[in-house]
């Protein structure tokens, strides 16, 4: 029978990483290729590229249920649920080695310097403890060590921003999209994606599969169980899976000596370490915390603020689908970024609202997502006879997409829920999350440029999405960074003000979101956050 | 057999039958709502007639399992319906029941565009591997795209910092 009695025999670790996501990943390598011990825990295990369900002539179908974005809909053994009854979004994640790398689109853009500066812009939210410049090195590491594939000097950006690896083609859909924004006037970029054009290290040539968003079949996107976390374990590193931890334990003198966690065989295990950093999420990192609650932190781990789960920000995302006459061939990918376009990011008051957005050209694959994607058309337009047209359209799509830019605000919320519990018995997350006026206001307008590029590139018809509810993975600001520890939860290292030797490097530390897609950032300050870790561990084994 | 220690925790089973064979009756039933809703037109041919319908409705019930009960019981509540009436009571269905008439739909237009037949007619390749040449970037780049771009220049705001 499993104890839940810890054991206590395990030997001490340098650092205790928990979640091996993306910046889980960076963590881990970056300890261990500096010669420290390291064990990364994850509650999921290793997915084979083999794995995915586009290998399979069903995916249209798996993607739906088996293998969905959303955890409450897909339950696998790894996920916990999210508790979203009083949520306008629900958030989405993937619980595995290479986190919801797993399912990203690998686009790749960084935050832009005015993102770091929205409290002296635009008068609203908080300015970052970092600039654009303090982050650069470590894109500019990452980016190389990952293989980022793009074209140098994106005019949306400072000088000095250059990839390693040479651009994918845009193909006929992405072509079709920059021509409209030529025409139109607007900035627009071949986009920037973490899948590798040519072969490099651990990851494949891209097969341009079309499907990056539902795992990679061809090991080429730059999900971080495939980069990063190979080159950990080869330094030493160990990544132990099936491990779900459900409290960071404290002592007297107020550092942490480690973490329990529930093992595969439902043992409860301690695993003692010198410094433990979180990597589980904008969601799983808060939710943790809040478990992690004791007679020392009655309010959670970390949590002096009270701001531990506050300012939860996800991204609302909103799209146009445009459906042409021509063939674009919009089965291939990548997908990814064919294009994107900055043109809309930054404040222009004139609009109406602050912050703005980031949008991306998509490919369409698939004739059962085109079929989905007509669902609000009445019966008699979609079955029947009309069903063929509709799915012959797959191939003549382009998707406008687009991040919107959401404020921190206090009562958008990470908590514990009272009703629903993970497999292990542990309360899951439960998310309180209201779209604020500026963000709807945010989303009809971008929506209604984005129908613009399509009447620009003489779509033959557009189909809008306001609000994509079920979508955002991108989960940021619940333990946000900051100088002050009445006013922030980590400084902008990720250590947390309260626990010396405890840090944070996943999305929770973000300030503000900007529209960005966020990996990238994430991955750059996790290398920042490692890099600190390393340097601690050290002082402090010397001290000792 | 599978112990908790060799169970996959982040990758669903993949499974090729559905969790019961359809009866016979189930099975007429369903196709002729598959009839129904993709009749031939043209070029196309209705659900049943495409090649290897059958297979491919099998392998997208099993993958749609989470639904099958809902899916067979929409199926034995259509039994009843005439040819003429069936398509009047799909429509009551999508009106009045989204959560039965989406799977149900989604299982049988999932199957047909499987079909080999059906992609070829509709044009769609399936997803697969198509790497891209060395050169297909840089010739799009070399047509001049991105001149009006960068004849405008910087875009960004300056902030402290940058």
């Amino acid at each position: 029978m499993a104890s839940q009695e810890p054991s206590d025999t395990a030997e001490i670790v340098d650092v205790l990483v928990i979640g091996a996501g993306p910046s889980g990943a960076v963590v881990t390598h970056t300890a261990a290729a500096a010669g420290l011990s390291v064990i990364c825990l994850e509650q999921g295990d290793w997915v084979n590229p083999s794995d995915f369900p586009a290998n399979f002539p069903e995916w249209e179908l798996l993607i739906q249920h088996n293998w969905a974005h959303d955890p409450n809909v897909r339950g696998l053994p790894s996920d916990y649920p999210v508790d979203v009854e009083d949520s306008d979004m629900w958030p989405v994640m993937f619980n595995g080695v290479g986190g919801s790398s797993i399912y990203y689109g690998a686009e790749w853009p960084r935050l832009l310097p005015s993102d770091f500066r929205v409290k002296t812009l635009d008068g609203v939210a908080d300015d970052w403890p970092i600039s654009y410049n303090d982050l650069k090195p470590y894109h500019d590491e990452v980016d190389e060590f990952i293989g980022v594939a793009g074209v140098g000097g994106d005019t949306a950006y400072p000088e000095g921003l250059d990839y390693p690896l040479p651009p994918h083609p845009m193909g006929k859909a992405g072509i079709k999209a920059a021509q409209a924004a030529n025409k139109l006037g607007w900035h627009w970029w071949p986009g920037t994606n973490a899948i590798a054009s040519q072969k490099y290290k651990t990851l494949e040539q891209c097969g341009r599969w079309g499907v990056c968003e539902w795992g990679c079949p061809q090991g080429a996107k730059a999900s971080f169980d495939l980069i990063y976390m190979p080159q950990a374990l080869k330094a030493g590193a160990q990544v132990r899976t099936g491990a779900r931890v459900r409290r960071i334990l404290t002592e007297s003198g107020g550092l942490a000596t480690g973490a329990e966690y529930i093992a595969r065989d439902g043992n409860v295990v301690f695993q003692p370490a010198r410094a433990v950093v979180l990597c589980a999420n904008g969601v799983g990192t808060p939710r943790l915390l809040l478990l992690s609650a004791s007679d020392q932190h009655p309010d959670g781990l970390a949590n002096s603020s009270g701001l531990v789960g506050r300012n939860l920000m996800l991204h609302p995302n909103c799209t146009a689908l445009g459906y042409y006459d021509e063939d674009l061939e919009s089965w291939r990918g990548p997908a990814g970024q064919l294009i994107h376009s900055m043109q809309f990011y930054e404040t222009d008051k004139s609009r109406g609202f602050v912050r703005g957005a980031k949008m991306h050209a998509l490919p369409t694959p698939g004739p059962l997502n085109a079929v989905e994607a007509h669902r609000e058309l009445d019966f008699d337009e979609l079955w029947g006879p009309a069903i063929h047209d509709v799915a012959r359209s797959a191939r003549n799509g382009i998707l406008w997409a687009a991040n919107t830019e959401d404020l921190p605000e206090e009562h958008n919320r990470v908590t514990l829920s009272t009703k629903l519990v993970d497999p292990d018995g542990l309360p899951a997350p439960k998310i309180e999350y209201r779209i604020s006026d500026n963000t709807r206001r945010l989303l009809k307008f971008t929506v209604e440029r984005m129908v613009e590029a399509h009447e620009a590139a003489g779509a033959a018809h557009v189909i809008t999405q306001e609000l994509w509810i079920d979508q955002p993975g991108h989960l940021l600001g619940t333990a946000r960074m900051g100088h002050d520890p009445a006013t922030s939860v980590v400084d902008s290292y990720g250590k947390t003000h309260d626990v010396d030797n405890v840090y944070i490097a996943d999305g929770s530390i973000f300030v503000t979101s900007g529209s960005a897609n966020p990996t990238c950032t994430i991955s750059a300050l996790a290398l920042r956050a490692g890099k600190k870790v390393v340097e601690q561990v050290y002082a402090r084994k010397a001290q000792s | 057999m599978t112990t908790s220690s060799d169970r996959r925790l982040s990758v669903p089973p993949r499974h090729t039958k559905p969790p019961r064979p359809l009866t016979d009756r189930e099975h007429d039933i369903l196709l002729r709502i598959a009839d129904t809703l993709i009749p031939a037109a043209g070029p196309n041919p209705k659900a049943s007639d495409a090649e290897q319908f059958l297979p491919y409705l099998e392998l997208a019930l099993a993958a749609r399992a989470d639904v099958f009960d809902a899916v067979v019981k929409a199926v034995n509540d259509l039994a009843d319906v005439g040819d003429d009436e069936l398509r009047g009571a799909l429509k009551q269905m999508w009106a009045n029941d989204k959560f039965t008439f989406d799977p149900l739909s989604s299982i049988i237009a999932g199957a047909y565009f499987m079909t080999p037949q059906v992609k070829e007619l509709i044009g769609y390749p399936g997803q697969h591997r198509d790497p891209a040449g060395l050169e297909d970037a840089a010739n799009e780049l070399e047509t001049g795209i991105l001149d009006p771009v960068l004849e405008r220049g910087p875009i960004y705001i300056s902030a402290a910092g940058e």
